[in-house]
C-alpha cells in the first residue's frame, strides 16, 4: 500500500470514530466531501501546511503530543514528494465500473454516456 | 448474444423480510429515520462519493462498484437533495443485500476493460435488468419505509386527515372518490417523519394496503 492509500486509510477510520459520516463531518467543518472523499481513498495528498493539517487533527479529535497525533503526522509527511495518482488504472477501474444501475428515466444509458461515465470514475 | 445473470424472482415480501432482517442486523429496527448514510459509511465502512454532475451527464442519481467499497453519487443530490439521497443509498443497499453475490461472478476482461462492460451492459438480458432495479427499487422503499414502523405511524397520524375525509364522505364521497387525494395527504405528513420523497411513501402506503384504514 503506497502513503496515500495508508494515510487516507488512516484518516477515513479516525473521522469514523468520531461518529461522523463523511457527509456530516465535512458539512460540520466547513470541508469539501468530493475532495475530503479522494483524500480517505488516497487519490488526493493531505494538506501540506502544518496549520491545516492540525486543524484537520483536531476535528477528528486528536488529543495533541499523544502517540496517535503523532502518528497521524508521521502518516501526512510520508507523503510529501509522492504524488498520489490522478488517474486509476485498469486493474482498478475494472473494480469501479457498475455492473447495474438505472437512468431517471428508466432508459439503458448510450455507448457514448458509457465512455464518459468511465472516464468520470477514474478520475473521482 | 444476451448475457444471463438468472437473477431470482423475489416477491415483494420476500424483499421486505430482507430489509427488515437487515436492519435489525445494522440498527435499532424502529428507529424512524433510519440512519442510512450512517449504515452505509459507518456501519458498513463504504465509501460514499460525490461526484459532480453525474446527474447532468448520464441522467443517474448513483451506483456502487461491484466490489461494494464504493457507492458514488451525484454531488448535487448529495449536498441539497436529502431524501433523494437517502433513497440513492437505500437503494444501492438493495444490490448490495440482494444481488452481491450474482454480480461477483460477472468477469470483464483485463485486457480490455471499458469495452467488455460495455458489451456486458449491453447485452445484459432484459428480464435480469429489470428484476435487478425492481428488487434495488422495492428495498430501497422497505429500508427507509419499514413495514413494521409504517403501519403504526400511519395509523396514528390518521386524525391529521380525519377532517378531509369527513368533510369528503358528508358530500357523499365514496372511498374510491376520494382515497388518492387522502393517500397524497399522508405520504406528504409522513415524508418529512421517514424522510423519504412523497412518491416513495404513496407506494408503501399502497403496497402495504393501508388505504383500508381510510374508510
Amino acid at each position: 500500500m503506497n502513503s496515500h492509500a495508508l494515510f487516507g486509510e488512516k484518516l477515513s477510520e479516525l473521522r469514523r470514530r468520531t461518529g461522523l459520516t463523511l457527509r456530516r463531518f465535512c458539512m460540520m467543518h466547513g470541508l469539501d466531501p468530493g475532495n475530503f472523499s479522494k483524500m480517505e481513498r488516497g487519490r488526493l495528498s493531505p494538506p501540506a501546511s502544518r496549520e491545516k493539517l492540525e486543524q484537520l487533527a483536531s476535528f477528528l479529535q486528536l488529543d495533541k503530543g499523544s502517540d496517535e497525533w503523532h502518528g497521524f503526522f508521521d502518516l501526512a509527511s510520508a507523503c510529501r514528494g509522492e504524488i498520489p495518482s490522478d488517474m486509476m488504472s485498469d486493474a482498478e477501474l475494472v473494480k469501479k465500473l457498475p455492473l447495474v444501475f438505472r437512468t431517471l428515466r428508466g432508459q439503458r444509458v448510450e455507448p457514448e454516456q458509457l465512455d464518459l461515465l468511465a472516464d468520470i470514475i477514474k478520475k473521482t | 448474444m444476451t448475457t444471463r445473470l438468472d437473477v431470482p424472482y423475489l416477491t415483494y415480501d420476500a424483499i421486505a423480510k430482507e430489509a427488515a432482517d437487515f436492519l435489525s442486523a445494522h440498527t435499532d429496527p424502529n428507529q424512524v429515520p433510519v440512519p442510512v448514510d450512517e449504515i452505509v459509511d459507518l456501519a458498513l465502512k463504504i465509501h460514499i462519493v460525490p461526484v459532480p454532475d453525474l446527474q447532468r451527464q448520464i441522467d443517474v442519481d448513483g451506483f456502487s462498484s461491484p466490489d461494494f467499497t464504493t457507492m458514488y453519487v451525484d454531488e448535487f443530490v448529495y449536498r441539497n437533495r436529502e431524501y433523494r439521497f437517502r433513497f440513492t443509498l437505500a437503494h444501492e443497499l438493495g444490490h448490495f443485500v440482494l444481488h452481491r453475490e450474482i454480480l461477483s461472478q460477472v468477469e470483464l476482461d483485463p485486457s480490455r476493460v471499458v469495452a467488455s462492460w460495455k458489451e456486458f451492459l449491453h447485452e445484459l438480458d432484459d428480464d435480469d435488468h429489470s428484476k435487478l432495479e425492481f428488487q434495488g427499487y422495492s428495498f430501497g422503499g422497505l429500508l427507509l419505509v419499514p413495514r413494521n414502523t409504517l403501519k403504526p405511524i400511519f395509523i396514528n397520524n390518521l386524525k391529521q386527515i380525519s377532517p378531509m375525509i369527513e368533510k369528503a364522505k358528508s358530500h357523499g364521497l365514496s372511498m374510491d372518490q376520494y382515497e388518492d387525494s387522502a393517500i397524497d395527504r399522508m405520504a406528504v405528513i409522513l415524508s418529512n417523519i421517514f424522510q423519504a420523497s412523497v412518491g416513495v411513501l404513496t407506494r408503501r402506503i399502497k403496497y402495504d394496503g393501508l388505504s383500508r384504514y381510510l374508510e
